[in-house]
């Protein structure tokens, strides 16, 4: 198994927390709007930070606020369907008429 | 994508959580993005792109709140997912006749022939008095 797939499944399962995880964002899938929402609403709840890993791929950083590491796992997660639910929406922008 | 059991490289449930692998070239992206929309009522859904396959992308999904039913989840997420393709099918194959009908019913005139409805019938455009 690959070890984005290992890093992501552990992030999901509980709310023990060692650093920051790196999400890959693949252009065709996260638009840069996408992430911008993201970052925007999450702010408050975590630390985020845009990375270039330079083959085209978007990183994005996340570390739960200290404050709110007893709900890491649920807002992780929310924050991840959060970045879907951009994705879909810019999607519909983009292939508006 | 592989059935559950058939080949653990492609489907991984582990503990509440699993990785799908999906190949883009039976199922699109939008409809793998829409699937899993779908679903974030119910899980956590994340779509990653493996680094060295472009033609596979791989979704994670995670119960919110009741692990034991991911199974049931992930044969849903398939079955959406295959629904997801054949709507993207048919809005390609149909969607201007689609588009045309909606049309033509909100419209007051005859969108396709404008002669039918607002023609002379002394003047006979469609030349139905004609002879065959």
């Amino acid at each position: 198994m690959m070890e984005t797939t290992k890093q992501i499944l552990r992030e999901l399962s509980s709310d023990a927390r060692e650093g920051p995880s790196v999400l890959p964002l693949a252009p065709d899938l996260y638009p840069p709007e996408a992430i911008r929402a993201a970052i925007d609403a999450y702010s408050e709840f975590c630390l985020l930070e845009r990375l270039d890993r330079g083959d085209g791929v978007m990183g994005l950083s996340v570390q739960v606020r200290p404050a709110f590491s007893a709900d890491a796992r649920r807002i992780f997660g929310e924050l991840l369907n959060f970045l879907l639910r951009a994705a879909v929406e810019h999607g519909h922008e983009r292939h508006a008429p | 994508m592989v059935r559950h059991g058939s080949a653990p490289e492609s489907m991984a449930i582990v503990e509440g959580r699993v990785a799908i692998e999906i190949d883009t070239a039976i199922y699109g992206l939008d409809a793998i993005l829409r699937a899993g929309y779908k679903f974030t009522d119910r899980c956590y859904v994340f779509i990653d792109r493996p680094a060295k396959r472009s033609d596979r992308v791989v979704v994670f999904l995670a119960h919110k709140t009741d692990a034991a039913s991911l199974e049931a989840d992930v044969g849903e997420f398939c079955n959406e997912l295959l629904d997801q393709q054949v709507r993207q099918s048919l809005a390609r194959e149909f969607g201007g006749i689609r588009t045309l009908i909606v049309a033509q019913a909100f419209s007051e005139g005859n969108l396709l022939d404008t002669q039918r409805d607002d023609g002379d019938y002394q003047t006979d455009p469609q030349g139905t008095l004609q002879r065959r």
